[in-house]
Parts: C-alpha cells; sequence; structure tokens
C-alpha cells in the first residue's frame, strides 16, 4: 500500500493509520475521507505527494 | 524593463526565481535576482558549514526544486548514495544531499544565470505600473519586485560581547563571513561556545572534536529533545487559521513564542550526551554578566561564576531586528509601507506590501507565521505567489 507525504513533512502510512482521526490500519490514502486532514498541520489531502 | 526583480538570492530568492520561470513560464530575461555575493544561497551555504550542520532540521519535502518529491528522486540517482543520506522518521536529509541537489536544480534550470551580483541600495516608485532599485551596479526598472532578505547578515551579538570584539579579543560570531570555526588552531587550550541553540550545540561539538584542549558550551537555557524547531502544524492551516485572526502585536508574541530555542533533534541530543559524559565537551547553563581581556586570555563572569577562555565563539543566532536595514528603512519611508508594532510588513494575504512590492522570508512573518524563515517558508510564499500569477492555481 502506498504511502503520502505531506509538505509539512507527515506521512501517511495505511500500515499505521490514524488513530488521531479514527483512521484505521489497513485504510489506504485514496479510501481517506475527503475532509480528512493532516494531523501535523492540517493540510489537505489534494496537498498530499505519494512517495516512490 | 524586467516584469520581477527579486532582491535577495538565499533560498527564498533561488525558490522563487526558479517558481516564476519554470511554473509560472514567465521568460527568462523577465526575472533577475539581485544579491551581493558571487554564488546562489552563499550566506545558507557558509552558515551551514561554519556551525558543522551534519543533517538539515527539516524534512525533505522542503527543498528549492518545484516538485514537493524531487529530493528524494534526486537521491535514488545512481550519483547519489540513497537514502543512506536520511534520518528518520521525518527523513530529514544530509547537508551534503540537500547542498548537491540545490546544486542540480541551479545548475539544470540555469538559475544563475538568472542572477545579478550587486547590493539593493535604495526603490523608487516610477508611476503605478514600475519601480526603479538603485543598486551598487546600476539601476534596475522592474514591474514588480520581491524583497527576500534573511536575517543572514545580522549575526546577534550581545553587549558585552560586543565590547569585547572592540577591545581586540579573539571572540567571533559563527555566522560572521570573515570567520571560519575550522581556522581555529588545534592546539587552542580553551574554548567557550554561547548560544542554546542548535547551531551551538553543533558548533560545540564540532570544536570538541577538533580540538585537544578544552570546549565549554554556556547556555542561558537547558536543553531538550524535540524533532522540530517549531510546532509543524505552523505549517499549514490547523495553526494559521488562529493566527490570521489575531491583530499584528499578538502576531509577533505567537511568532516568538512559536520560535523558542534549545531543543535538538534525537541524534544531535544523543551525541552530546555523550560528549558530555565522556567529558570531551562541557556544558554550563548560565548567563554571561561580562567579559574582559586579562592578560592572554578572556575572563568571562557568568551567574554561575567565572569562567576563562582562549578563544570565544558566539553561536548566538541571528538579531530578530526586521532584516534589510538601512535599504528597507528608506523604502518604508520614501514608499509609505505599513509596518506593525515590531516594525515588520504588515502584508496581505498574497504578500503583497504595496501595488507591485512583495516580500517573503522573515520579512513576511507576520503574515506567513513561525515558518516564515524556514525553507518551507520559501515554499508558502511561493503558493501565495502563484494564486496571484496564476489565479486559477
Amino acid at each position: 500500500m502506498d504511502k503520502w507525504e505531506c509538505p509539512c513533512g507527515y506521512i501517511y502510512d495505511p500500515e499505521e493509520g490514524d488513530a488521531e482521526s479514527n483512521i484505521q490500519i489497513g485504510t489506504t490514502f485514496e479510501d481517506l475521507p475527503e475532509d480528512w486532514v493532516c494531523p501535523k498541520c492540517g493540510a489537505e489531502k489534494e496537498f498530499f505527494e505519494k512517495l516512490d | 524593463m524586467i516584469a520581477w526583480l527579486i532582491i535577495g538570492g538565499g533560498i527564498h530568492g533561488t525558490y522563487l526565481s526558479h517558481l516564476l520561470v519554470n511554473k509560472v513560464g514567465l521568460k527568462r530575461d523577465d526575472v533577475r535576482v539581485l544579491d551581493p555575493h558571487h554564488k546562489p544561497m552563499a550566506a545558507w551555504n557558509r552558515n551551514a558549514a561554519n556551525c558543522g550542520m551534519r543533517f538539515l532540521r527539516s524534512p525533505a519535502t522542503h527543498n528549492i526544486d518545484i516538485p514537493v518529491l524531487s529530493l528524494y528522486r534526486f537521491a535514488q540517482s545512481p550519483a547519489v548514495n540513497g537514502m543512506a543520506e536520511f534520518i528518520p522518521p521525518y527523513n530529514r536529509p544530509s547537508l551534503s544531499l540537500f547542498q548537491k541537489h540545490c546544486a542540480h536544480v541551479i545548475q539544470h534550470f540555469h538559475l544563475e544565470e538568472l542572477r545579478i551580483t550587486g547590493r539593493a541600495l535604495a526603490l523608487h516608485k516610477n508611476n503605478r505600473r514600475s519601480l526603479s532599485a538603485e543598486t551598487s551596479v546600476g539601476s534596475i526598472t522592474a514591474r514588480n519586485v520581491i524583497l527576500a532578505m534573511g536575517l543572514g547578515e545580522q549575526p546577534y551579538w550581545p553587549s558585552w560581547a560586543r565590547r569585547l570584539k572592540q577591545k581586540g579579543s579573539r571572540i567571533d560570531h559563527v555566522f560572521d563571513p570573515r570567520f571560519r570555526t575550522a581556522d581555529i588552531p588545534e592546539s587552542t587550550e580553551s574554548v567557550v561556545v554561547v548560544g542554546g541553540g542548535i547551531s551551538a550545540v553543533q558548533t560545540a561539538l564540532m570544536l570538541s572534536k577538533k580540538l585537544a584542549g578544552t570546549v565549554r558550551l554556556i547556555s542561558q537555557h537547558g536543553l531538550y529533545e524535540s524533532q522540530y524547531d517549531f510546532d509543524p502544524c505552523w505549517i499549514g492551516p490547523k495553526c494559521l487559521r488562529d493566527f490570521y485572526r489575531q491583530d499584528y502585536g499578538s502576531r509577533r508574541a505567537t511568532v516568538d513564542r512559536a520560535r523558542v530555542g534549545g531543543s535538538l533533534p534525537g541524534e544531535i541530543f544523543e551525541e552530546l550526551r555523550t560528549a558530555l559524559e565522556a567529558r570531551s565537551l562541557h556544558f554550563q547553563k548560565s548567563r554571561i554578566r561580562s567579559a574582559v581581556q586579562d592578560g592572554d586570555r578572556i575572563r568571562l563572569d557568568t551567574v554561575a561564576g567565572t569562567v576563562w577562555a582562549d578563544t570565544v565563539v558566539l553561536a548566538t543566532g541571528f538579531h530578530s531586528v526586521r532584516p534589510g536595514g538601512n535599504f528597507i528603512d528608506r523604502v518604508i519611508e520614501e514608499l509609505g509601507l505599513q509596518c506593525g508594532p515590531c516594525g515588520y510588513p504588515i502584508v496581505g494575504e498574497d504578500l503583497r506590501w504595496a501595488a507591485n512590492i512583495f516580500v517573503t522570508g522573515p520579512l513576511a512573518e507576520l503574515q506567513l507565521g513561525p515558518c516564515a524563515r524556514n525553507i518551507i517558508g520559501a515554499r508558502n510564499a511561493g503558493r501565495h505567489l502563484l494564486k496571484v500569477l496564476i489565479p486559477q492555481h
């Protein structure tokens, strides 16, 4: 599953999910709710870039 | 007449020149960067080397190329030793990798050709559509000007240190352009490094490895471990939303609070602890009250007692008064530009200070917040400028 990086440096890793926002482990970036934002800086999904 | 003149060719000026040409699509002849140094980012590179920086504090996404992942991709190229040059968990690149990447971007996009070596002296408004920059190499007429000066030319000297320097003592600032840490003789018996931030600790660690004598670090406050020098919430809307609701006096206080010094990333904190345990470096939490030359040595009177040194190295950061010195003072006076109580520009959301004058870096601190002077501050400034230049962006 792909990891995605926020401009602030936070990396969304599906294997970790995002407990702070009630995102379960295993949730792909594409399946994150549209209103999900970076837990570190608040940037919206559109600012994230897929890590190679 | 050119379309855009950027005054200041550090990380901010270099990145924005790249953005204007290679993202906005302006003609190369329409963009110029005026800077007193002969090479892009000269002051930043010198300061980083002088304080012994090995890894950046910021993640790899904070770089001077347009694609946010450019530095990662560069690291995977055959010429570079890949992921070994990053420190987890936030993938902070080594200084060497970051500099190689910057050099690659500058060379690949011929950014040096956009530069004019010279110093800005004054800025005059010709009419509603153009400005003239009076510089040490002649006059430059531009439709728009971006003021991208950093704090690099104003290292902070405490008053006791200034007095000591005036009397000819061996005291220097790690960010003074004439000073090279490497020039301190290996035979020096005792060096005191003064400062409480990451630069001071890196400088002290570097000297403790090089010198046979005693190296002592004196800081007014304790040191603690933290990955960041400011909370990353300041990079995005999470914290900035409330920041924009504050008046300009409060914004200054917020910025100062958010950038509190003394924090060290894990690997440096660990290195410091090891050096202190091995007694190759000594640490004293204290304030220096006064200092005098006493024979061949310098006597520092601190709150905790007297300390003697052959050489004192200041790593006390930068004076946080508005950058740009007399040049900016004159611009404000001549063009009647608005400033907050702290003297920093009051600018719009688009970083516009006047009809065709924009700011970035520390000059944009009352708008971009605590990260304004960092590399990510340049990228954030770029995003705001793109909204002006490419309205659909």
